[in-house]
């Protein structure tokens, strides 16, 4: 774990959660404690590969857009297996204000989609007080 | 051949290795391309295609891990390369597979080896 990251309280043993300051060169670590974790995950390693990339793109989405022109805030990184519906399902939430992608992203702009095709289940859910990103993937060995 | 190395510390672990093979150069890129280390990405290939050589390889064998804002740097970077023929080194899941999922597999010329990007038409 990287030094200053915090491993919030009330996260169910095995689950995994962390609460960061929205900076770029936070999530590098933060990917690396993601990557160690989907290990024991049940995810077959094509899942596992797509779940690292497909977070990384939910928090570099937070850190480059969530807080433009304001303070710069958290994210938190919540990583939970879910047993009863046999799938693992990651939630990235940030606190700042959701920005509609532009219609033409130009150069930029290849997160979204890059989550959609990463996971089968994607959910994007902004409200005035910051957005959502969860996607789940299916246990392979349930 | 000659050879330069693009490293930054914030970006530990990552390198970019330039070896020049007369009109052509290959760009070997190791480590982890994400926010940190895509700027250095970017500044390697931008300083090589500044000299305009015939052919830039850019070689990702050793990358584990590819971010889209990579993506959007190697989309650039082809977009810039004018008449100097730009070609990426990629398979598996690490990098040919996140850049299929963005079409860009469609818009930049990428080969499964280093020889078959050099000796290929």
């Amino acid at each position: 774990m990287n030094a200053g990251q915090q491993q919030l309280d009330g996260a169910q043993e095995g689950d995994l959660h962390f609460r960061v300051p929205a900076a770029a060169a936070r999530l590098t670590g933060l990917r690396h404690a993601l990557t160690e974790w989907a290990e024991h995950s049940g995810l077959s390693p094509e899942d596992r590969d797509a779940l690292t990339l497909a977070s990384y793109e939910a928090m570099a989405n937070s850190v480059e857009h969530a807080y433009v022109g304001q303070l710069q805030g958290v994210l938190d990184l919540r990583a939970v297996r879910d047993e009863k519906r046999g799938r693992v399902v990651v939630t990235v939430t940030d606190y700042g204000q959701w920005k509609t992608p532009p219609i033409d992203p130009g150069s930029r702009g290849r997160g979204l989609p890059l989550i959609r095709g990463l996971t089968p289940n994607a959910t994007i859910t902004p409200s005035e007080h910051g957005t959502t990103v969860s996607m789940s993937w299916p246990i392979a060995d349930v | 051949m000659s050879s330069e190395a693009f490293q930054e510390d914030s970006a530990r672990g990552f390198s970019v290795q330039v070896e020049n093979h007369g009109e052509t150069v290959v760009l070997n890129v190791v480590g982890e391309v994400d926010l940190v280390t895509a700027p250095v990405l970017e500044e390697s290939i931008a300083t090589v295609l500044s000299r305009r050589p015939d052919m830039v390889v850019v070689d990702l064998s050793e990358v584990g891990f590819l971010a889209s804002v990579g993506m959007s740097v190697l989309i650039g970077c082809n977009e810039q390369a004018g008449t100097t023929r730009f070609r990426l080194v990629a398979t598996g899941a690490s990098t040919f597979r996140p850049m299929e999922l963005t079409g860009i597999a469609e818009a930049i010329s990428i080969y499964p080896t280093r020889d078959k990007a050099l000796t290929e038409d």
